[in-house]
C-alpha cells in the first residue's frame, strides 16, 4: 500500500519514536510498560504506523471483499435500521408495545414497519401454555403463541407484505412459520409475498441455554428444512439469522463468536447444497444477530472482518457469484452481558458507546439494550432513550456521513487483518473437530462457553477486569430503576383459557391427523437430502388448527431429545 | 439427617427450572462452590415436587435455584410448598434477577438468601460456609 521510500521514512520515524519511550517514559518516567490485549487476546501495540498495513490491499466500500461495507454508499444512502427485539405477555400487550416503539423511531428499511418479537420460553420450546411444564412461565420475556388467533392479535394491524416480521423463536421455528404462512394466507396473501425472517438457529440456542430440545442431529435437520421450504417458497425471507449474539453473552469472545459462527455457517452451506440448492439461491437470505461488547476497536474490526470473511468463505469456497451471496448483512444486538444494575444509567454510556461502534463498523440494523435490562424488561422510557441513542448518532454528529469513516486506520485495519486470522484459527478448529453441529454433539463447544464465562466472573472476582460500578467506583445504592414486571399469573390464566377454546372449536380428527402426518414426515426425513417433505405437512397441520406445541410435539417424539444436555 | 447435625462436608442441591435457560450465573456459583470443597448436584426441574423430591434423596444441606426472567415468587412458593410436604428443612436460597424491591418479601416466604444481579460466586460460598460452622 506504501512505496518502499514511505516505508523507510516511516522505519526512521519509528525508532525515533521508540528511542523516546525507552529513554523518557521508560528510563526517566519509569513508566511500567503493560502489555494490552484486545478483548480475544490479541497484543495491542501503544502506536501503529503504515509499517503494520504495508501489506494490506486498497479497498473500496461496495467491492469485494466488502470489508469496508457492502454498498458504494452507506448511510447517506439508507440510515440502519432501528429495530428492538420486544414483547411480553399477551399478544395485545406486545402489540401496544410494538405500536409505541414504532412511534417512537423503530423501523425497517425505509418506512417499511419492522415487527420484532421475542416469546417467552415455552412458545421456544413448544409447550403449549396449558402444559403442566410451561407453568409459571407464560407470557415472561415474551409473547405467547400457540394458535393462529394469538398471530393474528399480534399482527392485525399491519399490512403483511409490507411488514417486517422477524421472530426470535428457538425450536419451534418451523411450526410457527407454518402457522405464519396459514395465517397469511387466511388474509388472503400467498407465501412469495411476505418477508420477514426466521431465526432458524436450534443449534446454537441449545447450546448456550441448554433448554429442552430435538437432539443436534434433528436440529440440523430441521434448520435445513426451513432453508429449503423458504427459499423455494418465501423468496423474500431470510431463513437463518447465523446468530453469535448468544455466544457473546456467555462471554466467548469476538474472534471466537466470528469463528464458530462461520463454522456454523459452512455446515449449512454444505447441507444446503446437499438438499439440493445451489449456493446463490440460498446464501443472500442468511441474515445475522452479531454480538457487540465494550472492547471498541476490537468490535469495529471484527464487523470489518467478518464481511470479508463472509465473502471470501462464498467465493472462494462455495463459488458463489451473486454479489448478495458475498454481501453479508449485519444486525447487531448490543451487548447484555455488559450491563450492570448497579448505577444502571451509565448503561446509556455503555450502549452510546456499542451504537458508536456498530456506526463505525457500518451494520445495517441494530437492538440497542435499555438501561434497565439487567434488573428485566425495559420500561417506555428506558426502551425510548435506547432509540433516541442511534437518532443521536444519526442526526446530531455527522458520523454517518462518511462510508467506513475508520477505513485507513493503521490500528483498525491492522487490527481487522489480525481479527481475520484469529477467527480463521477458530473457524479451523471447529473444522478439524468435524464441524459445527458436531461440536455440539460431543459437548467441545459447550465446554468452550462455560469455560469462558467461568473465566469473565474470576477475572471480575479478581479485580483484573474491571467493570464500574460491579466491582470498581461502586456507591452505596439507594433505590434501583423500578423494574418493569407484569402480572404472571393473571396472564397465564387468561391464555390458558383463550387456548381451551382453541382446542375446543377445531375438528379433532384432523387434527390427529394432521399430526400423525406430520410425524410420518419427521420419520421420512432422516437425511437433509430429503429436505422439503416436513414443512407441507406443518402447514397442513396448521390449516387444521394444530397448536404450535402439539406440532413440535409430533417433530421430538420423532427426533427424540428435550432435555438435550452436553 | 436432622439439620443441626454437622457434617465433613457440605452438600448444596443446585436447581434450574428447566424453562429458564439462564445458566451464566449459576455456572460461576458451582465453580466457587467446587473450589471451596463444598459438593454440588445440578439438576433441571420443571416441577418443584420434583426438586423436593431430589432434595430429600440427595439430603441436600442447602437448596440454590435460579430465576431470571420473573418467576422467582411463583418457583419460591411452589418449591417451599413441596419442600414442606417432605418436612424437608434444607435452608433454599435463590440468586438471579430479581429486583431489590421483592426481596423482603421472598424472604417473608422463607427463602433464606437472595443473591440478586452484581453478587459475588464468594457471597453465596461464604453464606453456605457459614451454615457448616
Amino acid at each position: 500500500m506504501f512505496s518502499r521510500k514511505t516505508l523507510d521514512r516511516v522505519n526512521e520515524m519509528m525508532k525515533d519514536w521508540e528511542k523516546e519511550v525507552e529513554e523518557i517514559y521508560v528510563k526517566k518516567l519509569k513508566f511500567g510498560s503493560p502489555q494490552y490485549t484486545s478483548e480475544s487476546g490479541i497484543p495491542i501495540n501503544y502506536v501503529y504506523s503504515p509499517e503494520d498495513v504495508k501489506d494490506s490491499e486498497p479497498e473500496m466500500p461496495g467491492a469485494f471483499p466488502y470489508t469496508r461495507g457492502n454498498r458504494a454508499l452507506g448511510y447517506q444512502y439508507m440510515p440502519w435500521m432501528i429495530q428492538l427485539l420486544h414483547g411480553y405477555g399477551t399478544g395485545e400487550e406486545t402489540r401496544e408495545r410494538t405500536k409505541y416503539l414504532i412511534r417512537e423511531g423503530m423501523k425497517g428499511y425505509g418506512e417499511t414497519p419492522a415487527v420484532l418479537f421475542a416469546v417467552d420460553t415455552p412458545t421456544h420450546c413448544g409447550f403449549d401454555p396449558d402444559s403442566p411444564k410451561a407453568r409459571g412461565m407464560v407470557g415472561l420475556g415474551g409473547v405467547n403463541i400457540s394458535t393462529l388467533d394469538d398471530i393474528h392479535t399480534l399482527l392485525k394491524d399491519y399490512d403483511l407484505p409490507d411488514t417486517r416480521v422477524a421472530d426470535n423463536i428457538r425450536f419451534t421455528c418451523l411450526p410457527f412459520l407454518a402457522m405464519y404462512v396459514v395465517y397469511a394466507e387466511g388474509r388472503g396473501h400467498r407465501p412469495e409475498e411476505l418477508n420477514g425472517q426466521s431465526q432458524n438457529g436450534l443449534g446454537n440456542r441449545c447450546l448456550t441455554t441448554n433448554l429442552p430440545a430435538p437432539t443436534p442431529d434433528a436440529q440440523y435437520r430441521l434448520e435445513i428444512e426451513l432453508i429449503k421450504y423458504s427459499c423455494q417458497n418465501i423468496k423474500r425471507w431470510n431463513h437463518t439469522n447465523l446468530c453469535g449474539y448468544v455466544f457473546g453473552e456467555m462471554n466467548i469472545t469476538p474472534t471466537q463468536e466470528l469463528g464458530i459462527v462461520l463454522s456454523k455457517a459452512v455446515d449449512l452451506v454444505e447441507g444446503g447444497i446437499k438438499a439440493g440448492l445451489k449456493p446463490d439461491e440460498f446464501v443472500p437470505r442468511f441474515s445475522s444477530q452479531v454480538h457487540l461488547g465494550m472492547d471498541f476497536f476490537e468490535e469495529i474490526a471484527k464487523l470489518r472482518a467478518w464481511r470479508r470473511m463472509w465473502a471470501k468463505i462464498m467465493k472462494e469456497r462455495f463459488g458463489c457469484k451473486d454479489p448478495r451471496s458475498l454481501q453479508y448483512r449485519i444486525h447487531v444486538h448490543t451487548a447484555g452481558s455488559s450491563l450492570t444494575s448497579q448505577q444502571p444509567l451509565n448503561n446509556i454510556a455503555r450502549a452510546t458507546l456499542q451504537v458508536l461502534a456498530c456506526v463505525l463498523g457500518g451494520v445495517q440494523s441494530m437492538h440497542t439494550n435499555s438501561y434497565d435490562e439487567a434488573i428485566g424488561l425495559p420500561s417506555e422510557e428506558a426502551v425510548r432513550t435506547a432509540i433516541r441513542i442511534n437518532q443521536i448518532v444519526l442526526h446530531e454528529t455527522g458520523i454517518p456521513h462518511v462510508t467506513d469513516p475508520m477505513g485507513g486506520s493503521y490500528y483498525l485495519e491492522s487490527l481487522t487483518n489480525k481479527v481475520e486470522e484469529e477467527a480463521e484459527k477458530v473457524r479451523a478448529e471447529i473444522e478439524s473437530k468435524g464441524g459445527y453441529f458436531e461440536c455440539i454433539k460431543n459437548g467441545w463447544l459447550r465446554q468452550l462457553l462455560e469455560k469462558q464465562s467461568i473465566k469473565w466472573r474470576q477475572e471480575v472476582d479478581s479485580g483484573e477486569r474491571i467493570v464500574v460500578g460491579l466491582n470498581k467506583f461502586k456507591i452505596e445504592e439507594k433505590e434501583e430503576v423500578p423494574a418493569f414486571t407484569i402480572y404472571q399469573p393473571e396472564i397465564e390464566a387468561e391464555i390458558t383459557g383463550r387456548l381451551k377454546k382453541w382446542r375446543a372449536n377445531r375438528n379433532n380428527t384432523e387434527v390427529k391427523d394432521s399430526l400423525e402426518r406430520v410425524k410420518e414426515a419427521m420419520s421420512d426425513y432422516d437425511n437433509v437430502e430429503k429436505a422439503g417433505i416436513l414443512m407441507p405437512a406443518l402447514i397442513d397441520a396448521a390449516r387444521a388448527k394444530c397448536t404450535l406445541g402439539e406440532m413440535m410435539e409430533a417433530i421430538v417424539e420423532v427426533s427424540g431429545g428435550r432435555i438435550y444436555s452436553t | 439427617m436432622g439439620k443441626d447435625q454437622r457434617k465433613e462436608k457440605m452438600k448444596v442441591l443446585m436447581a434450574r427450572f428447566s424453562l429458564d435457560g439462564h445458566d451464566r450465573g449459576l455456572l460461576s456459583i458451582m465453580n466457587g462452590f467446587k473450589d471451596a470443597g463444598i459438593e454440588v448436584v445440578y439438576i433441571y426441574f420443571s416441577d418443584p415436587k420434583e426438586l423436593a423430591k431430589v432434595a430429600e434423596e440427595e439430603d441436600a444441606d442447602v437448596i440454590g435455584i435460579t430465576s431470571s426472567m420473573g418467576q422467582h415468587f411463583y418457583i419460591a412458593s411452589t418449591l417451599l410448598n413441596a419442600l414442606n410436604e417432605r418436612k424437608i428443612n434444607a435452608p433454599v436460597i435463590i440468586g438471579g434477577v430479581i429486583p431489590t424491591r421483592d426481596v423482603p418479601q421472598l424472604i417473608d416466604m422463607g427463602i433464606k438468601k437472595v443473591f440478586g444481579p452484581g453478587s459475588a460466586p464468594r457471597d453465596a460460598v461464604d453464606f453456605v460456609s457459614g451454615l457448616s460452622t
